[in-house]
């Protein structure tokens, strides 16, 4: 009760316009609504841009908000159009940072971390080989932890709608990461 | 599902956290909106063909012009130098002007030589692009000198403005969506026919938008 109190002081706090109610929201959301990004992206730099947008559509739209739906259903519908409109440029290389040779350098335990970054990578860029509307469906699912009904609820649609996207997807990336499953092939 | 498949899902698309630079460039995009908001409210009081009415029939947005220039004026009478303008404020006289073209050219580097010529100013506009070019004029101000290029985006006509930047106002980079930015040592202004469609001009450059 007292969340939602404040929650709403925060609203009223954004719709005339304060800063540090702006920057209250935006430190409430920044994580969520970033990681979601850069899940669906599968770029930091793309992520930023698509974070950046959705903030600034948020604050702009606030007094949309009718509170029909409870805030943070209307800021991942924000964050799916967004990221659904996004059209994605074309691959760049990110450079090695200073991080990844000192790593190289630390040698045992960082060498795992190094190994684990390159298995993370992996599926990363799996989960970017799927269609736009499937992708968006696992980030909310596995980086958001949302449940089927919560998934439906934000994407406008059927639980059963849900379920049969992530069973796509799942197969999808059965069949692409299927070196990791330890039954046979090279694993990293 | 493969119960491996379900583990390495949750353990490598765990949530991270936001740079800390986003606030920043959130913060950017706020403020530049709040100016443009204010910028717009003050242009669409008035048409476009409304500009030059009898003083009597005048709306309030033009005084709030008048009342600039003579704050800028009064800073240079006590500063002893020419005022530098707000590319904003060309901008936003600019939108209420239908001055002829000194150039004719849909060519892009044509246009750019021309300006380079007439104004020393670099304005590399892409080869390929979206818009449709119609040329290019200078406006002038005492010793001050602004490229304009004129294009139509779609049905709306733009004008481009590029002028030096002034060390002392900095603009916010490009990036922040704004309708007027700085890159380098120049800045930059779009001015629109429909002016809550001002983005439409940045298709100058930026054609997948």
């Amino acid at each position: 009760m007292v969340l939602e109190r404040s929650e709403s002081e925060l609203l009223a706090a954004c719709r005339r316009g304060e800063r540090d109610g702006f920057r209250e929201l935006f430190q409430l959301y920044k994580d969520k609504v970033y990681s979601v990004a850069l899940r669906f992206a599968g770029d930091p730099a793309e992520a930023m841009d698509i974070a950046q947008d959705i903030f600034l559509k948020l604050f702009s739209s606030l007094a949309d908000f009718r509170g029909d739906s409870r805030l943070e259903t209307w800021i991942f519908r924000l964050v799916v159009n967004r990221c659904l409109d996004h059209r994605r440029r074309a691959r760049r290389w990110i450079p090695l940072g200073d991080g990844f040779w000192s790593t190289l350098r630390a040698g045992g335990d960082s060498l795992a971390q190094v190994l684990e970054d390159e298995r993370r990578g992996r599926v990363q860029e799996a989960v970017n080989g799927l269609a736009p509307d499937l992708r968006i469906v696992v980030a909310l699912r596995y980086t958001e932890g949302m449940s089927y009904d919560q998934i439906a609820e934000v994407l406008g649609c059927a639980p059963g709608t849900v379920a049969s996207r992530l069973h796509r997807a799942h197969k999808l990336l059965e069949r692409s990461l299927a070196h990791l499953s330890g039954k046979g092939g090279a694993d990293v | 599902m493969s119960d491996w498949l379900e583990l390495e899902l949750a353990h490598r698309l765990t949530p991270v956290e936001a740079p800390e630079e986003l606030w920043e460039r959130v913060d950017q995009g706020l403020q530049a909106r709040a100016s443009r908001t204010a910028f717009r409210s003050a242009v669409r009081r008035a048409p476009r063909s409304a500009f030059w009415t009898p003083i009597s029939a005048w709306p309030a947005w033009p005084a709030a012009m008048a009342t600039m220039a003579l704050a800028a004026a009064a800073w240079w009478l006590a500063d002893g130098r020419e005022p530098v303008l707000d590319i904003r404020e060309w901008a936003a006289i600019e939108m209420g002007r239908s001055a002829a073209l000194e150039l004719h050219s849909h060519d892009p580097g044509e246009i750019r030589r021309w300006l380079r010529d007439h104004t020393g100013l670099d304005v590399p506009i892409p080869s390929v692009t979206s818009v449709r070019l119609e040329g290019a004029r200078v406006v002038r101000r005492g010793a001050q000198r602004v490229a304009a290029v004129e294009y139509r985006a779609g049905h709306d006509a733009v004008t481009l403005l590029v002028a030096r930047a002034d060390p002392q106002h900095p603009l916010p980079p490009h990036g922040a969506r704004s309708a007027a930015w700085q890159a380098r040592d120049q800045v930059y202004a779009l001015a629109s026919s429909t002016p809550d469609r001002v983005e439409a001009g940045c298709q100058l450059c930026h054609s997948s938008l």
